[in-house]
């Protein structure tokens, strides 16, 4: 299984001011009645890494994204939580980029 | 701007729920080419068909919205319902564009012909072509009486499209016979004084009383019974937007007591304006 995430059609998003160290956020809507979530900082790096490529490499993308000064490992665990929480609560889907190809 | 788009991306996917087809119009729906850097809307417009605008209301207020205003209580041209969404703001529902002449239904159709898409809050929204929005822009600017964000919204609109652009601006007009409320935005209303929405456009464009209003607003009815209704809609009070003045609805009291200022308003309003002009010079 080739599992990737993406961003369901229910899903609105808006881009934020960046932080202190100029990540920008997101805003994040499920539609059509909410609620609204604020993604900021390296959850928003992450949100940003969520659709492009395969989940399984989703810790390593974001480690490069953050100069790989951490390693995939260190964060691997707090990514994973992260995503759940997204997909969880509606705002991202897995998927299999093998059976929708 | 964020609650703006956002209103834009739920409305459409309600729509799209529900098979109903909408257009979004100005504010983030605008091409950035005819817009200019800090406009910024503070509710999201939307246009569809006006058999379906019901429908499409009801379909919003399953959803968490709240009607604030009416159809009949939106502005002289009973264009469109406002209603509220406790996350996302307002949204304005057009069953019709003031200034085009032709059936609504049709001017949707047409408008709906050669739409294209546009992102709003990643949400894929249909909207007018451009000369589409160039017009919408324009006779929206002919509405907000010359203030200085309408010439704005006319320059960046038309005087900088370009010839060709004008070109199909000016066949659309021509299709939506919108030319005397399109001479109202172009500065050349007067070339249309017998028109029947001349006043109309006149009062809309420089101002005028509440009176002015009405008697332009019954000139401008296209049939004798349409403009039997409004001589007698006069009369009434806007319980919305007098809801909307006070922040609750009206108590019986308060709309009796507005049922009376109202006239006395429009004879205040009629005498000031006849005193300045026999002021000036």
């Amino acid at each position: 299984m080739n599992t990737h995430l993406r961003r369901p059609g229910r899903v609105a998003t808006v881009p934020g001011l960046p932080d202190e160290d100029g990540i920008p956020s997101r805003y994040v809507a499920l539609l059509p009645n909410g609620p609204m979530i604020v993604i900021a900082g390296t959850a928003a790096l992450i949100w940003e890494e969520t659709d492009t490529g395969e989940e399984a490499t989703l810790p390593a993308r974001v480690a490069a994204r953050l100069g790989n000064s951490v390693a995939a490992t260190e964060i691997d665990a707090d990514v994973r939580g992260f995503v759940d929480q997204l997909v969880s609560s509606g705002f991202l889907e897995r998927y299999d980029a093998a059976s929708e190809n | 701007m964020v609650r703006v788009a956002v209103a834009h991306a739920a409305a459409q996917h309600i729509a799209q729920s529900h098979g109903i087809e909408i257009l979004h119009i100005k504010g983030p729906a605008l091409d950035p080419e005819i817009t200019w850097e800090g406009r910024e809307g503070t509710d999201a417009d939307v246009l569809l068909r006006a058999s379906e605008a019901p429908a499409f209301v009801e379909a919003l207020a399953q959803s968490g919205w709240r009607l604030r205003s009416r159809f009949e209580n939106s502005s002289a041209f009973e264009h469109s319902a406002t209603l509220w969404h406790d996350l996302w703001g307002y949204v304005d529902v057009h069953r019709l564009f003031p200034g085009i002449g032709i059936d609504p239904d049709a001017a949707f159709e047409r408008l709906w012909s050669d739409h294209t898409e546009t992102l709003i809050a990643e949400v894929r929204c249909p909207v007018p072509s451009l000369p589409g929005q160039i017009l919408l822009v324009l006779l929206h600017a002919a509405r907000e009486g010359g203030s200085p964000r309408s010439l704005r919204d006319v320059s960046s609109a038309w005087e900088s499209a370009t010839p060709k652009q004008k070109a199909a601006v000016v066949e659309l007009v021509d299709e939506l016979r919108a030319s005397v409320a399109f001479a109202a935005a172009t500065g050349t209303l007067d070339e249309y004084r017998d028109a029947r929405d001349y006043d109309l456009w006149a009062v809309s464009l420089r101002g005028g009383t509440r009176l002015q209003e009405w008697r332009a607003r019954i000139k401008a009815a296209p049939t004798r019974r349409d403009a039997l209704r409004l001589a007698l809609r006069a009369v009434l009070v806007n319980t919305d937007h007098l809801a909307m003045i006070r922040g609750h609805q009206p108590s019986r009291t308060e709309v009796v007591v507005e049922f009376f200022a109202r006239p006395v308003r429009g004879v205040t309003e009629t005498w000031r304006a006849r005193r300045g002009r026999q002021a000036r010079p």
